[in-house]
């Protein structure tokens, strides 16, 4: 046994040795053999085992112990004490959230019992106490039979937060149902009461978002009392074990998998048909006694892209017995498959209409669910099959659409005859494509790139005697290829369709194609290849007496594209100007290659940085495409993106969102099976991020992720791993989290690209998520200094890490530090917006400004920044954002602190 | 409360320094800590999880509204009612033994969310870390205190750098030796 005093000599040689590096370890032991060889002995002995003290699992994490029921119950000792104006008698249970008594008025003014619901987090946060106060005046308004009211909401001193319920003796619904072996109807009608409870908090404007089992009891008298209405959202930013301080606030809301809606996993708003869904949630479960899409699930990703991919098993299938089954056949299925619906406007549009659907069901009258006919499952079967279907019919669109030879000017009446034939030879091999395609597809779910392959061999075994039509298709083909980067195959075909534009003779045609290789060279940075076949494209041209428009559109096309890569942007949108006159002069003003023209043309100036012309331009392919019905092509996303990014960097994140929103719900509308598309989808996941809404930015990374996958492209994978590492991290999962950065930086070898910034980034999310905030800062501020934030240099990609770093500076109570960030942050998105008070950018580092100024003591200022905060944030991010709602509480309590002073001079 | 002397009085003497204050102050909170998870638990009947910083957070309550109680804040508490903590749980665990009956009441200084894995030692292996902290305790307290913040009690390293009023890298490098410290005191190969 160690003796006492070799114990204290250690501690502090300890001390120092831990400071040192390894080869510097070995030179302080030595040193000390020299005085002390004993105690260099166990100091060696110790730093050996320092080294894997981390794989030992010694005493790696807290203790936990089951203990039997030999523990005996005593008397208590809160009892008397006062909270207020309550006295607490005994205590009732144990919630999450805190501990609750009995309770009563110590003036007698309320009779009868109260519930105080000690909450288990000391609010010494001012900011925190003042919007508890404030939720706590909303919710107090609900006074219902079947709602266990919120009677008052309190903090008393020393920041202990209380609430003052109706006290409520009770069981779970779940648990009710099951002892009282209820029948069906039964169920139902209690069910019902729950109906009642959360119609009426709809009438007043409050929705629950968490309705589950738990919260739902049923009395004695067989009554259902609602609880915790609306506190989850009270207490979003304070539900933690400890001291929050402005870290919790990085934290982001976590969902109850089971119970969350689609549109809470996709993080679109919540509004009352989320209650709804989670209505319909309850209701299925306590009729079948099972989850709807979840059951059997473990892990909380796969709950949550249950939820909106999954869909429900009929009820009665559900059903644990027979007679079950045969007692919830029909319509009770068909109003719960409705309340399931993932599509909000499917949906019952309230509560109260949910309930009259259930009490026609109740009273044998005909509900207004319609069952899912045979058709309308037939449908959705094809839905799921249709994967390839639909993506050929987006290919033949562009075939159709992008009418490669219009001969419209000049022609003779031969070549006009030519020229009709030629058009409906070309719809008949469509036609026969398309059929081809459809009847190789059967019943497999196809990618993108299967269904390419298939028609390339499908093209290759029907041989069109027409060289035009060929090139055409093998161009489109072509097209297709390059978008989802597979060049080399890219590369083949526009070889093949050289070899046939050559055998064909037609200057026109071997123009074109000549072009189209200018271009495909360009792409792929092989300016010198570009060059060439550009010049010789337009020799030849040259030589045609007739030129044909689309040629000459597509050489301007191509030059133009070479010259964006010689950065000769001027003249490069020149050339796209022109070429874009060519096709208005024969008429094909609007058409899916015009706007895919003018979106290419819009891009470039944004590039050069003419943003507004380029948004209008990008607005008027929107209106155009959305107006051919093709805003479900992968142009008219590209189109929304572009647009959607520029009102993110000037920092108006609400419209932005809600367009990136909309295109991501047309694409699943369209086809629910359909792969999201990639950049819209990781631009809004990211989006999510940043709000915190962690849970629907996995999801959406994710989905990300497997639709990179099936095209097999390793960019977009790397970035959509970046994202799910980091979300993984702030949700807690840190080994998750490590398996993505796995596999994040064996991509990016591949890939050739430096993983230096990739890597600190995700190990400073999981820094933060491990609560080191000291590492977490230092790998910020590493990843800024990558970026060359120390030098002077401001990019747009360090304000994501710069936000998370002023973050973590206020936690750590360095508030002049974070003032500094706070300031280059404003600096960062005022050069980017269009005016200061639309932008949430601008509006975020206000409020970052006002509470390092609250740390500092100026309050002044610290009001004025978040004054300004709120304005900008509730035009720029929306009256609902939680950035918005901190930034009034952040006003408010300024407000009431001065008040308190001047009360007191 | 099983003390002669109000809380008050304990709190003030054994600030001071006063040994047997200290030991019925300590007897005070133990009592304190177990009546509460007593309580919870006939309360609740079966599958009661109680988290240690709740029962910690209760105690703090209860004693705090005594007569003339006094601790200045959350730390002072602290520096108390931990190392009672340690020795609940310790005791707990003997008793299990003992009973060798299943039991449903969980006592766990993990986090409310349900994140993170227990350690689930044995009564052996519990009873020694007692006794090599006491040992650390009696040359390095503020070591030992350490551990029982951390282990048996469940704070974040963070927290407790914030309640000592020292940066999370001392306390993480604290909580190395510490760890480092008892593992030589448990004489682990």
């Amino acid at each position: 046994m160690i003796n006492p005093e070799l114990l204290a000599a250690l501690e502090p040689l300890l001390d120092r040795a831990l400071e040192l590096s390894h080869d510097e370890r070995v030179r302080f032991v030595a040193d000390v053999r020299r005085e002390k060889p004993d105690l260099a002995r166990e100091l060696e002995t110790l730093l050996a085992v320092e080294r894997d003290l981390d794989d030992h699992g010694f005493l790696s994490g807290p203790i936990a112990v089951r203990a039997g029921d030999w523990i005996e119950p005593e008397a208590t000792a809160l009892t008397g004490r006062t909270l207020g104006a309550y006295t607490l008698e005994r205590p009732l249970g144990h919630g999450g959230m805190g501990t609750v008594w009995l309770a009563r008025r110590s003036d007698g003014r309320y009779e009868g019992k109260v519930a105080v619901k000690l909450l288990n987090v000391a609010l010494f946060d001012p900011i925190g106490a003042e919007r508890f106060r404030r939720e706590g005046t909303t919710l107090a308004r609900l006074a219902h039979p079947n709602i266990a009211r919120l009677i008052d909401a309190g903090v008393a001193d020393g920041g202990q937060p209380f609430l003052v319920l109706e006290y409520v003796e009770g069981k779970r619904i779940d648990a009710y149902c099951e002892d009282e072996a209820l029948s069906p109807e039964r169920r139902l009608e209690l069910f019902l009461q729950v109906l009642a409870a959360v119609g009426h908090a709809h009438e007043n404007l409050i929705v629950h978002r968490d309705i589950k089992p738990s919260n739902i009891l049923v009395t004695a008298d067989g009554n259902v009392k609602l609880l915790d209405f609306g506190i989850a959202k009270l207490l979003e930013a304070n539900v933690d074990g400890a001291e929050p301080t402005t870290l919790t606030d990085l934290g982001g809301s976590a969902l109850t998998p089971e119970f969350a809606s689609p549109e809470q996993v996709s993080g679109a708003p919540v509004t009352t048909a989320t209650d709804v869904y989670a209505l319909g949630v309850l209701l299925y479960v306590l009729l079948a006694g099972r989850h709807p899409t979840g059951a059997g699930l473990t892990s909380r990703a796969e709950h949550l892209r249950a939820v909106t991919e999954v869909e429900p098993t009929r009820l009665s299938l559900a059903a644990s017995s027979e007679r079950l089954r045969r007692h919830l056949r029909g319509d009770l299925e068909n109003v719960v498959a409705r309340a399931l619906k993932k599509k909000r406007e499917e949906r019952y549009a309230s509560v109260t209409a949910f309930g009259d659907d259930l009490r026609r069901y109740m009273n044998h009258e005909p509900v207004a669910a319609r069952p899912d006919s045979l058709g309308y499952r037939a449908g959705k079967f094809l839905r799921r099959h249709r994967a390839g279907v639909t993506i050929a019919a987006v290919v033949i669109a562009a075939l159709a659409s992008a009418t490669v030879f219009a001969w419209r000017a000049k022609i003779s009446a031969t070549r006009q005859r030519d020229e009709a034939v030629y058009q409906a030879r070309r719809a008949e091999a469509i036609r026969d494509f398309q059929t081809a395609l459809i009847s190789q597809i059967g019943v497999s779910r196809v990618s993108l790139r299967e269904l390419l392959d298939r028609g390339v061999t499908a093209l290759g075994r029907q041989t069109t005697r027409d060289p035009r039509l060929t090139a055409a298709l093998l161009l489109q083909f072509a097209y297709r290829y390059g978008e989802l980067e597979a060049r080399d195959v890219e590369r083949a075909l526009l070889a093949r369709a050289d070899s046939v534009a050559t055998v064909s003779g037609n200057p026109s045609l071997r123009a074109l194609i000549a072009c189209e290789l200018a271009r495909y060279h360009a792409d792929l940075a092989h300016p010198d290849s570009g060059i060439a076949a550009l010049a010789f494209g337009k020799t030849v041209l040259l030589t045609d007496k007739n030129p044909d428009p689309d040629a000459r559109a597509g050489c301007l096309l191509s030059e133009g594209l070479l010259a964006v890569q010689g950065k000769k942007f001027d003249a490069a949108v020149g050339l796209q100007r022109s070429a874009l006159a060519v096709l208005d002069s024969t008429g094909r003003h609007s058409t899916l290659e015009y706007y895919s023209v003018q979106s290419e043309l819009a891009d470039v100036l944004r590039g050069i940085g003419r943003v507004r012309e380029a948004v209008r331009l990008d607005e008027s392919s929107r209106e155009g495409l959305a107006a051919l019905g093709l805003e479900n092509s992968v142009i008219a996303a590209s189109v929304n993106n572009n647009l959607a990014q520029v009102l993110l960097e000037r920092g108006e994140r609400a419209r932005g969102i809600t367009i990136l929103r909309d295109v991501l719900e047309q694409t699943r509308s369209a086809d629910s099976t359909r792969e999201v598309h990639p950049i819209v989808g990781f631009n809004y996941a990211s989006q999510m991020f940043s709000a915190g809404q962690f849970d629907s930015a996995l999801y959406w990374y994710s989905a990300v992720r497997r639709s990179s996958q099936e095209s097999k492209n390793l960019e977009v994978e790397r970035r959509a791993l970046i994202g799910i590492a980091r979300t993984k991290a702030r949700l807690g999962d840190a080994s998750g989290a490590k398996t993505a950065l796995g596999r994040l930086l064996e991509i990016a070898h591949q890939l050739n690209k430096p993983t230096k910034r990739d890597s600190m980034f995700v190990s400073a999310s999981i820094a933060l998520a491990e609560q080191d905030t000291t590492r977490a800062a230092q790998t910020f501020e590493a990843v800024i200094r990558e970026d060359g934030f120390f030098d002077g240099k401001r990019t747009p990609t360090s304000r994501s890490p710069l936000r998370d770093l002023t973050r973590i500076t206020l936690a750590r109570r360095a508030p002049q530090l974070a003032l500094d960030y706070a300031r280059a942050l404003r600096q960062m998105a005022l050069v980017d917006s269009l005016a200061e008070f639309q932008s949430a950018d601008v509006g975020e580092a206000n409020l970052l400004a006002a509470l390092a100024h609250a740390a500092l003591g100026a309050a002044d200022s610290a009001s004025h920044y978040a004054t300004a905060a709120v304005k900008a944030l509730s035009v720029g991010a929306g009256a609902a954002d939680r950035l918005t709602l901190e930034a009034q509480a952040t006003v408010d309590s300024l407000a009431r602190a001065k008040a308190k002073e001047h009360a007191s001079k | 409360m099983s003390t002669d002397a109000p809380i008050g009085e304990l709190i003030r003497s054994a600030d001071t320094g006063n040994p047997a204050a200290a030991a019925k102050l300590f007897a005070a909170m133990y009592d304190e800590l177990h009546r509460i998870a007593a309580r919870e638990l006939r309360r609740s009947g079966s599958d009661l999880t109680l988290g240690t910083t709740t029962l910690l957070h209760e105690a703090y309550l209860s004693l705090s509204s005594a007569e003339g109680a006094r601790f200045e804040n959350r730390a002072h508490f602290l520096s108390y009612a931990a190392r009672a903590m340690r020795a609940l749980t310790i005791d707990y665990y003997r008793r299990r033994s003992a009973t060798k009956r299943g039991g449903e009441f969980h006592l766990t200084a993990l986090p409310d969310d349900g994140s993170g894995d227990p350690a689930l030692p044995t009564t052996e292996r519990v009873e020694e870390i007692g006794q090599a902290l006491e040992t650390l305790g009696q040359v390095h307290p503020s070591l030992a205190n350490l551990v029982d913040l951390h282990f048996f009690c469940g704070f974040a390293l963070v927290e407790i750098a914030q309640l000592r009023g020292v940066s999370e890298r001392t306390v993480q490098r604290d909580w190395r030796k510490a760890r480092l410290l008892l593992h030589r005191l448990l004489g682990d190969a």
